[in-house]
């Protein structure tokens, strides 16, 4: 007989809290957490190349060191050459925001201008003073002070990140013997069951994530190759486009809000840098064919067998995430959320057959010299 | 840290128990002692207690059992009544058809006395598949070249004495 499915209500109440509670974590423990997800990440990105290392003669230690090898190499002929203008151009980003803001303030003003000459009801209003007002402010007293505080708050975060490599390397290294330990401790009635379940779970994971990673690799190189084209035609040396393209890759981490932020973010750098409204429509254009070929061809290929969360449910999760734990519950949140389903699933799935517990019972007993028929005719 | 190195970059020639075993399980007997190495990394030990069930008939089976030690007794149930098909001892296998597909057991396995088995499952098998084909393809012919002995069997013998090995 096989257990009935979760009843729905119970179902998600239970995700619900497991997800609150973990998010809470990630808000007092993101300096342990992001790097373990990091590392998690490029653990499920690199293990291909192991195992196919593995199939070519190599044993299992000689191909993660292969493997590291080879990624270390990469990164000292790459990193560098790729880091370089990404530091300068985030440097010249915090060091000119409030230049880039008075740019987006700009363009907010010409685009009311623009509204309030084309339409009769804008005209009287004193929205665009109430706007100035407001925006002063903000660019001359909220910024001079935040800016210097979140950079800080990034770079303390870069020697976490060392621990990234470190973490996976091990994780790939001792990663299939720390499975069968966890599974050597399952009870035997219910081994099966969970290693099947376990397995559902490593598919749906991996899946996920060498989705995401596609996705966001795809969606950077799209938007950062656009973004130069129209940088180009322009002014005469694009500098950003490079890291508008990694900001388009991490955000689209973040389901719905992540690209619209970039999007925000691109058009304001652009034309505050070319000074041409037309460049905030070429970059639209950019943007929704960069969407549409992410929602309609990369996505469904990548991510299509992979775990499926209704959309209100998403959304959901991404305020509660978003309130709690700011950009780094935002990233998390669907991750977090789709383990916790299928988690909750294999753990409901397992604990309540009737036949597997009653098979467990049975052992126990017997381990203390029990018939287990007597106790059943009893 | 002559050991650590030693781990990181060389192997043991020495054959472990385990591939001893393996070697001279049908099954696996064409594969060579690198490749039993990357199936011994993804077996399952599995402990049981005298008359503990392993698996029962009927359930959905996920892949077979190979005895180290000990002995299981499978059996199956015909018209109400229990029929012992066979007691398996060391180097035998069982379950081998639930590495193919999740149909139910056509036998019940129970450990005789305490017994040590290892698992190969079929989650493995199909990742097998995809990152070595190789040792996945010499596996499969064997598998195939077994299910059909025990087949001619059946033909030869009867319906009788058939489902010892394909619980």
């Amino acid at each position: 007989m096989k257990p009935k499915e979760p009843p729905v209500l119970l179902r998600w109440a239970v995700v619900w809290m497991v997800f609150i509670l973990f998010v809470l974590l990630t808000r007092y423990f993101a300096w342990f957490i992001i790097p373990c997800f990091l590392a998690m990440v490029l653990y499920y990105f690199l293990s291909p190349f192991v195992d196919w290392l593995e199939g070519r003669g190599l044993s299992h230690n000689q191909s993660v060191c292969v493997v590291f090898l080879i990624l270390g190499l990469l990164a000292l002929l790459y990193l560098p050459p790729l880091i370089g203008p990404l530091f300068e151009a985030r440097t010249s980003l915090a060091s000119d925001a409030r230049t880039y803001l008075e740019g987006g303030k700009r363009l907010i003003f010409s685009l009311i201008d623009w509204a309030q000459e084309k339409t009769d009801f804008m005209e009287d209003t004193r929205f665009r003073e109430n706007l100035d007002n407001h925006l002063s402010n903000y660019l001359h007293e909220d910024i001079p002070q935040k800016i210097p505080a979140l950079a800080l708050n990034i770079l303390s975060f870069i020697p976490l990140l060392l621990l990234v490599p470190f973490t996976a390397f091990f994780l790939l290294r001792d990663g299939r013997d720390f499975k069968k330990a966890i599974v050597r401790g399952i009870p035997n009635a219910f081994f099966e069951r969970a290693l099947f379940l376990f397995y559902r779970v490593d598919r749906q994971v991996t899946g996920f994530l060498r989705g995401v990673f596609f996705e966001a690799l795809v969606v950077g190189i799209l938007i950062g190759s656009g973004h130069y084209l129209i940088e180009a035609s322009r002014i005469a040396e694009p500098k950003h486009y490079l890291l508008i393209g990694m900001l388009a890759a991490v955000f689209n981490l973040v389901p719905y809000l992540g690209p619209l932020v970039v999007y925000m973010i691109a058009v304001i750098v652009t034309y505050t840098d070319t000074q041409s409204p037309d460049t905030a429509l070429w970059l639209t254009i950019l943007f929704i064919v960069a969407k549409m070929i992410d929602d309609f061809l990369v996505a469904p290929m990548v991510l299509g067998k992979s775990m499926k969360i209704h959309a209100v449910a998403i959304v959901f999760a991404l305020f509660i995430a978003g309130e709690i734990a700011g950009f780094v519950g935002l990233i998390l949140a669907l991750p977090t959320l789709g383990v916790t389903l299928v988690v909750f699933d294999v753990l409901y799935l397992t604990f309540r057959d009737q036949r597997l517990q009653l098979r467990h019972r049975q052992t126990k007993l017997s381990l203390f010299g029990i018939n287990t028929a007597d106790v059943l005719k009893i | 840290m002559a050991t650590l190195l030693e781990k990181l970059l060389f192997v043991s020639d020495d054959e472990s128990e385990v591939y001893a075993l393996l070697r001279a399980t049908p099954l696996f007997q064409q594969l060579s002692l690198r490749e039993l190495r990357q199936i011994e990394s993804i077996l399952h030990e599995r402990n049981y207690v005298p008359d503990e069930i392993i698996f029962e008939q009927g359930e959905e089976g996920l892949g077979l059992y190979v005895v180290r030690s000990g002995r299981v007794r499978v059996s199956a149930l015909e018209n109400g009544r229990e029929r012992e098909i066979a007691t398996l001892g060391r180097g035998q296998f069982f379950g081998e058809l639930a590495l193919l597909d999740g149909s139910p057991r056509s036998a019940q396995a129970r450990a005789v006395e305490p017994s040590e088995l290892i698992g190969f499952f079929r989650p493995d098998l199909q990742k097998l598949c995809d990152t070595n084909p190789r040792i996945a393809a010499k596996f499969s012919v064997e598998l195939a070249r077994w299910i059909g002995k025990r087949l001619r069997e059946t033909i030869q013998n009867g319906q009788r004495a058939t489902t010892v090995h394909t619980a």
